[in-house]
């Protein structure tokens, strides 16, 4: 397991899959595309149980793997993965959303079924390659490649025919990463320029940055922040957030919100943090407070959002703007509990969208300024929807009670000011967390409008299946948070 | 002992809770018999776990036990663990005890419901939260039973979430206690970074700097004012007697509310050091005492009238913990859980007798009809009176007693305390005088209906009455829990103050409401607070969320239009990448990604 042969055959298997969907007939796509995902996870969890499962940082250090191909050498193009203690979590959580999404049933299984599956499983190579990447090109590569299914997700199965209005917002966070290529390359020539030899390896970067002066860090650690806050995002960069989120079918929203997102926490964890220490630590009091603000504006937001999945897009931003303030705390600390809380954030949020989607067939919209009161009919699933709420609004007990509670605390020793400003984001969540609940499911039933109806059951036991996996990890992790961080 | 008492009402929930999910999602109904007894049961076996668990504990001490490590990170780690001493002892005791009495009242009182199943589950849930808040080691574990609580309080005020009304009321008790919570969350933070710890024997031994002290103590306060239901976050309460008659007993009368008096007599050694937070304490205590109990007189219906007491009543405890007298405010926790559960539960007795009637102006001469209730409630009546022996003299004379002798104490809050204790007498007796007494204002039909509840809500009621009428005697066990503030003997002349304003305040009462006409009063607020609050925060939040709404829709999307709009430029470019393939993509970012690798190199080497 020690070996780095664990870390390509990791890379491999969701590019094999990709190429046996291309012949896995039309309607097998789905049982295909759950079992792949599914039997993916597994491994994933096997091939890093080492890490995953050790009682502490030390134990789980035994297990890191770090490695490296060179490509073209005279040019410093090479490749690098690393598997650490947040990078195996980050492995097992995309494997995890990959097969919820796999799971949900939709029109993507009728329309195109073979290219959203190898799309899917695209996604799935993309992202791994992302959160094991220590090389800036192997990064940069994979962090781009991550928007190529994206835009299909998008273009082909999106709600409404605006496609080409939400491609648009793809092309704003892509100009944040156009400014962080541009960072990389100027920390590639300082390499060259002390040592004679191109390079994109992190480590060998470390060690000529640490003997660069501060000010020439300064624009190179804006480009990398400003494409990780787009992405995230922090507010104000959020703007695309909104349409993409609402545009996309549920298995993309699903796998924005719930992974996507967190390519940003990844690279502020590998990339930002170690490489600008002082130029961080120069803007700290600034990120701390763009952290805070993005907690309560889209809080806010939230509260004024009419539609379901808004409602939640909007949480999703106030929910990283907690992770951040984690990250920006600056102490590994901060950081464990950012990793801690991007993992309550992506299995709650995977779990709401899930549910939402189920709300959806079974009302026909998700409008919010009337009651639906659809709770008395379908009690299975709206008991599951209101678990996924109270781990939303980090009720101790839950998973993201620990990842809040911690984030907090340490960043209160970085800020109070800036902490008390997030912390008034737990009262706001539950504002707006209730009110969602309430509009769905409480008051008086009859508002939804029966012929859009497509569904009439309750949660079918494969739903079901889904649900308590999802709310076993839920409970798990508010009993043994712990394990979450091995960073 | 300990472990097993919190592990019942949790075996409880699971099993009630699965029960009723499996049930709702085939169709079928939950027994209200089996699965209130199996709440009860496991109840009665929390409350004999209490006992025995009382009896190890030594005489100067604690018992811990050690469950797991729940999560550590640094020099920070935070153990789940119990610990029992003689101040948790008496939380689990009323807890338990009371509890399995309004369990099997429960029992009769929702037998017509069909989400019976469910209501067991969260009332057992309740339970094994509460018993964490009293229980738990360190201060997240309190936090855990601290929001449990309020989930569980909220469940259960919108438990008939069909009701727009009832799910509103819930929703305002979470957030109101959520605004509390905030200040518990703030009052960790400081308590750890200055203990370097979250285990609560260090945090209350703690010595603060002398002006974080104060604010540690006034976020703590700030967390108990949500939960206590004190001035200003104290109007959920009213509104949370939507929910059923014994979750109204249990939740927002005995146990729940009283939280924030455990948590200061928790945390007394470091409360102390602080003379602004306490004089803040006493003084917010007295406030709303006298200005709940001025609302009380303005009620009509019965439950109102009693939530606004209860709020009244927590004032008391709170003035006690304000002046020191921690024992004084815990001693009155326990009486006042015997006497307003006994009261709420006796008016659940009273709407059951009446289909469902809450308004104290539409009864009168029930006194025959309800002879149980009757007598019971006239032994809650007259605990809450402060007459001796019943036990709300022993508690509340202590609390006059202190407000007026202790260091801190004065006589303006003695006086203020003292008029509060005329005005309960005054709205209690009206209250009784008007449902019990004089002619029946209902239709003829309505009262000869009108019946003595089966004998499950019976029971409770004689046994409460019992503990309503003796439980004062108890006050030597309940201050060895606070060795610091020792049982005080009120003075002859305190005494016959406090029973004299008793008895001016009842007297007024019985004279008002003993004409043959009773004129019908209107409900009022009084002093508005709910409207100004609705204006205030809800409109203050609206302004705020709406200003927002206009910086995104204006700013933030105005950007991404001008972004949308440079793009546009190469609009046919776009449509071309949209019908394009995965390949052809791949292909392009590749090929510029390397035509922008040469043309940088070049530019640098």
């Amino acid at each position: 397991m020690e070996t780095s042969s664990s870390l390509s055959f990791l890379l491999t298997i969701p590019l094999l899959a990709v190429v046996i969907s291309w012949v896995i007939p039309k309607a097998l796509q789905r049982i295909y595309a759950i079992f792949g995902s599914a039997l993916i996870l597994a491994l994933t969890v096997y091939e890093t149980s080492g890490i995953l499962f050790s009682s502490t940082t030390e134990a789980a250090k035994a297990y890191f793997v770090d490695q490296r191909l060179e490509w073209v050498s005279e040019l410093g193009l090479s490749a690098g993965f690393r598997l650490d203690g947040v990078s195996a979590w980050f492995l097992v959580l995309s494997a995890l959303t990959t097969l919820v999404a796999f799971y949900l049933r939709g029109i993507w299984y009728r329309k195109q079924p073979r290219l959203f599956v190898s799309m899917g499983f695209f996604l799935l190579f993309a992202l791994n390659s992302a959160f094991l990447a220590t090389d800036l090109i192997t990064f940069y590569l994979s962090y781009e490649a991550v928007f190529i299914p994206m835009i299909f997700m998008v273009g082909v199965w999106g709600e409404n025919q605006k496609a080409s209005a939400v491609f648009r917002f793809f092309l704003m966070s892509f100009a944040g990463s156009i400014l962080m290529l541009v960072a990389m390359f100027q920390l590639m020539s300082m390499h060259h320029a002390a040592t004679g030899q191109w390079s994109s390896h992190l480590p060998d970067i470390l060690k000529v940055v640490a003997n660069v002066p501060v000010e020439s860090l300064l624009w190179p650690g804006a480009g990398f922040l400003l494409a990780f806050a787009i992405k995230v995002p922090l507010v104000p960069f959020h703007g695309w957030l909104k349409e993409v989120y609402v545009n996309a079918p549920m298995p993309g929203t699903i796998w924005m919100s719930a992974i996507l997102s967190k390519l940003g926490v990844v690279g502020v964890i590998r990339f930002v943090l170690p490489l600008f220490p002082a130029v961080i630590k120069e803007y700290q009091g600034a990120l701390l407070a763009v952290s805070a603000v993005s907690v309560i504006y889209a809080a806010l937001l939230a509260i004024r959002s009419n539609e379901g999945k808004t409602l939640l897009a909007y949480s999703s931003i106030s929910h990283l703007g907690f992770v951040m303030l984690g990250l920006f705390s600056l102490s590994s600390e901060g950081s464990n509990a950012g990793v801690l809380l991007s993992v309550g954030h992506a299995v709650t949020s995977g779990m709401l969208f899930y549910l939402l989607h189920q709300v959806e067939e079974r009302s026909g919209n998700l409008d919010l300024t009337t009651s639906k009161g659809l709770a008395t009919a379908y009690p299975v699933l709206f008991s599951g929807l209101f678990i996924a709420v109270l781990a939303s609004v980090s009720l101790p007990g839950t998973l993201n009670f620990g990842g809040e509670f911690l984030v907090l605390l340490n960043a209160y020793r970085a800020s109070a000011l800036c902490t008390i400003l997030a912390a008034l984001g737990v009262i706001l969540g539950a504002v707006y967390m209730l009110r969602f609940f309430q509009r769905l499911g409480l008051g008086k039933t009859g508002t939804a409008n029966p012929v859009d109806v497509l569904v009439k059951k309750d949660l079918s036991l494969a739903d079901l299946l889904m649900v308590v996996l999802l709310v076993g990890i839920v409970i798990y992790g508010g009993i043994n948070p712990g394990i979450f961080m091995k960073g | 002992m300990i472990t097993s008492m919190i592990l019942f009402p949790l075996a409880g929930f699971v099993i009630n809770g699965a029960w009723s999910l499996w049930s709702a999602r085939n169709g079928t109904r939950v027994s209200p018999r089996v699965s209130g007894s199996i709440a009860t049961t496991a109840m009665v076996a929390a409350f004999m776990a209490a006992i025995m668990a009382r009896a190890q504990i030594p005489a100067t001490g604690s018992i811990e036990v050690d469950c797991f490590r729940w999560f550590s990170l640094g020099s920070l780690s935070v153990d789940f663990k119990l610990r029992l001493d003689a101040l948790s002892s008496i939380f689990t005791l009323v807890i338990t005890g009371v509890g399995a009495m309004i369990h099997l009242y429960s029992v009769s009182y929702m037998e017509e419901d069909e989400a019976a199943g469910k209501y067991f589950a969260y009332l057992n849930l309740f339970c094994f939260m509460m018993l964490n808040l009293v229980l738990g080691g360190t201060l997240p574990q309190v936090f855990l039973g601290w929001e449990g609580v309020g989930l569980a309080s909220y469940l259960l005020i919108g438990f008939w979430y069909r009701e727009e009304a009832n799910v509103a009321a819930g929703q305002k008790a979470f957030i109101m206690n959520r605004i509390g919570d905030l200040g518990f969350l703030i009052a960790m933070f400081i308590g750890y970074k200055y203990s370097g710890s979250l285990d609560l024997t260090t945090v209350e031994k703690v010595i603060l700097p002398a002006g974080v002290g104060t604010s540690f103590v006034l976020l703590i306060f700030l967390a108990c004012t949500g939960k206590s239901a004190q001035l200003p976050l104290f109007t959920w309460l009213p509104d949370a007697m939507a929910g059923p008659t014994p979750v109204s007993a249990l939740i927002h009368a005995a146990t729940m509310v009283t939280s924030g008096v455990y948590l200061l007599a928790r945390l007394s050694p470091v409360i102390s050091q602080s003379a602004t937070g306490m004089a803040v304490i006493a003084g917010i205590g007295a406030a709303t005492a006298l200005i709940t109990a001025i609302i009380a007189c303005f009620q009509r219906d019965i439950k109102k009238v009693l939530a606004y007491s209860t709020v009244s009543q927590l004032g008391f405890m709170f003035a006690a913990c304000g002046v020191g007298a921690f024992g004084a405010g815990v001693f009155h926790v326990m009486t006042h859980a015997f006497f307003k559960a006994l009261l709420f539960l006796a008016a659940g007795s009273v709407i059951h007798g009446l289909h469902g009637e809450q308004d104290i102006f539409k009864m009168g001469g029930l006194k025959k009809k309800l002879p149980v209730t009757f007598w019971t409630f006239t032994a809650g009546w007259a605990a809450i009176l402060g007459l001796p022996p019943f036990s709300g003299f022993f508690s509340k004379d202590e609390i006059l007693h202190q407000a007026l002798v202790s260091n801190s104490g004065s006589a303006w809050l003695f006086g203020v305390l003292l008029i509060a204790a005329v005005l309960t007498a005054f709205y209690m007796t009206r209250l009784y005088r008007l449902v019990f007494f004089g002619t029946p204002r209902m239709d003829q039909a309505k009262f000869d209906h009108a019946h003595e509840s089966p004998v499950p809500m019976a029971l409770p009621l004689v046994l409460l009455g019992v503990l309503s009428l003796a439980g004062g005697f108890a006050g030597e066990p309940v201050h060895l829990a606070h060795p610091e503030s020792a049982l005080s003997t009120p003075t002859w002349v305190i005494m016959i103050v406090s029973v004299i304003a008793a008895a001016i305040g009842a007297t007024i009462a019985f004279r008002r409401y003993s004409v043959s006409e009773v004129k019908a009063e209107p409900t009022s607020d009084v002093f508005r607070i709910d409207a100004v609050y609705s204006k205030l925060f809800g409109g203050g939040l609206g302004v705020i969320a709406s200003a927002s709404q206009w910086l995104e829709e204006r700013v933030v999307q105005g950007m991404i239009r001008m972004v949308a709009a440079v793009t546009d430029l190469s609009g046919n470019m776009i449509r071309v990448l949209q019908v394009g393939s995965a390949q052809a993509y791949l292909l392009m970012m590749i090929i510029a990604l390397v035509v922008m690798v040469f043309y940088f190199m070049k530019g640098v080497v």
